[in-house]
């Protein structure tokens, strides 16, 4: 009886299969994905207990390239494809600036300065005045002077690039154009100066919308605020050159802090790229939305993605078990509506009758699951009390 | 959502509705299983799969039994793991209730009685159901004692039209 229900169902395997290969072959997934199937399926068969064992050999053979194989490799492919993606760009960030442990620092620094513009606006003013008074020189030297006395490593960097900046605003504007990816005269230099400014305000607006810029955003959106209150006190102290000299200034400097907030950000992508370092860094990011709004649009843009590929990691990982964990759940329904479901019979009637309480029915062509084994019938006859 | 999984409700023909699969909606969707054990009325479609000059009707009725779960399972993680199109999986589901109809018409010749006390009877959308207490199940090789079974039955002449 179960052989034979064994062998009627390893026939409609085998036909099915070969009825739906020329779908396969023509529509696209090919004749290794219809393996995987017959191979998955036989296998399911089998752990139902419903196919014999002498399909396994048949099974066993297909169902390990298949199942095994391909569903493994479609599925870690993209994962690993999007964590080497994920880290290489906080790496690519990283090398711009010279040093990653002073990354952190320098942040502080640039937060300072612009928290503190905002409030210690008298101060700050002092030294807009100064710098406009000594020119550029002063002013990029108030710029490597405030991140010094916050920490030590950022001073250092700092004062490489001011030392440029500390040279003729043309040959600020030639190094950083030539740093930059466009080459253009120096007097163009203010012109695009402004033109940049301009476009870093429009930046700043998108930014909130765009997904991956807020991380320059970050910086930026804060970096001109700060900056353009520099050129205002300049401008009324001194004049327009002043003016251009500090925009140029401040220009260089914006693109220079958000290398220094870039590094920052990245640090998340990492974390959200390993579950466990999310969590630790996880407060981090919620402090950071606090403080920046841009820095919210990153959370959700990256976020979701690597929870999504944590879960299918997961059923990767899990495979095998997920099968047993199917069928446990099985168990649990059947045993939870034991009542309804544990046994059943799917067949056509041909005949259903009732004279008083007493009913008969003829039924036909039925699959029957009783007592864990599967019975198949061509003909069946009830007779049922109500 | 999953339409090829829909194993049951009232005649119509499968190729109407336009299945929705989405590897990340399923996760959010209750599973077949749930769906299947919690719906009751078999469904007839009388869709045309592979073999277009073969029209003939078939029940989706038998996706409920181990061998069409089995199959159903194996279709959704392969259309979850994007390895297989949804509008394939559901033509793979429409062979398998043409193949197993046939093979039950074809193959199979056991007779089966069965007698036990009516708890509940259904007819809806042309299709029988019954609840037995206390049923027997008798054949020529065995016979099974089931505290409660449940009886689906399609109607045969749907088939035959």
């Amino acid at each position: 009886m179960a052989t034979s229900t064994s062998s009627v169902y390893v026939s409609v395997i085998e036909d099915v299969i070969n009825k739906v290969r020329e779908e396969f072959m023509n529509s696209g997934p090919g004749e290794d994905v219809l393996k995987e199937l017959q191979g998955t399926w036989e296998a399911k068969m089998m752990q139902a207990g419903v196919v014999n064992t002498p399909i396994e050999r048949a099974v066993a053979s297909k169902p390990t390239p298949g199942s095994a194989i391909t569903p493994v490799h479609d599925l870690n492919v993209p994962y690993e494809g999007t964590e080497e993606y994920e880290t290489p760009t906080a790496e690519i960030l990283f090398p711009p600036t010279p040093l990653q442990t002073p990354i952190q620092t320098p942040l502080p620094g640039t937060g300072d300065n612009l928290y503190n513009i905002p409030t210690g606006g008298s101060d700050f003013s002092a030294s807009a005045n100064e710098s406009g008074s000594s020119n550029g020189g002063s002013n990029t030297e108030l710029k490597a002077g405030r991140p010094s006395p916050y920490m030590q490593p950022p001073s250092p960097w700092m004062n490489h690039r001011p030392p440029l900046d500390v040279n003729i605003a043309y040959v600020e504007g030639r190094d950083e154009v030539d740093r930059g990816t466009s080459h253009q005269p120096p007097t163009q230099d203010f012109f695009q100066m402004n033109s940049g400014k301009r476009k870093r305000e429009d930046l700043a607006s998108q930014y909130p919308a765009g997904g991956f810029i807020p991380q320059q955003d970050g910086a930026g959106d804060a970096a001109p605020e700060v900056f353009e209150i520099e050129v205002s006190g300049g401008s009324t102290s001194i004049g327009g050159r002043a003016c251009s000299e500090m925009v140029t200034c401040a220009m260089r400097s914006t693109p220079k802090i958000p290398q220094l907030d870039g590094p920052i950000p990245d640090p998340y992508d990492d974390a959200l790229s390993t579950p466990n370092i999310y969590n630790y860094q996880g407060t981090f990011n919620e402090d950071y939305n606090v403080a920046n709004t841009p820095t919210p649009n990153d959370l959700p843009v990256s976020t979701p993605a690597p929870v999504v590929q944590n879960d299918v990691g997961d059923d990767d990982d899990d495979e095998p078990p997920l099968n047993e964990n199917d069928d446990d759940d099985l168990d649990d329904v059947d045993q939870g509506e034991e009542v309804n479901t544990h046994h059943l019979v799917l067949a056509q009637f041909d005949k259903v009758t009732r004279t008083k309480s007493r009913w008969k029915c003829t039924l036909k062509d039925g699959i029957m699951r009783i007592n864990n084994k599967d019975i198949l019938f061509n003909k069946a006859t009830g007779e049922f009390d109500f | 959502m999953y339409d090829y999984i829909r194993l049951e409700g009232p005649p119509s023909s499968t190729s109407t509705r336009a299945p929705n699969f989405c590897a990340h909606k399923a996760r959010e969707e209750p599973t077949f299983t749930e769906r299947t054990f919690h719906n009751t009325n078999p469904k007839i479609s009388y869709s045309v799969a592979s073999n277009p000059s073969k029209n003939m009707a078939t029940f989706e009725l038998y996706r409920r039994s181990t061998i069409g779960m089995c199959l159903t399972e194996t279709l959704d993680e392969m259309v979850q793991n994007g390895t297989l199109s949804p509008e394939l999986a559901i033509q793979v589901l429409v062979q398998f209730d043409k193949s197993m109809t046939e093979a039950l018409e074809t193959q199979v010749k056991s007779k089966v009685s069965i007698k036990g006390h009516l708890h509940t009877y259904r007819f809806c959308d042309n299709v029988w159901t019954f609840i037995l207490q206390d049923a027997l199940f008798k054949n020529e090789d065995s016979q099974e004692n089931v505290g409660r079974v449940k009886i689906v039955a399609c109607d045969s002449k749907l088939l035959t039209q």
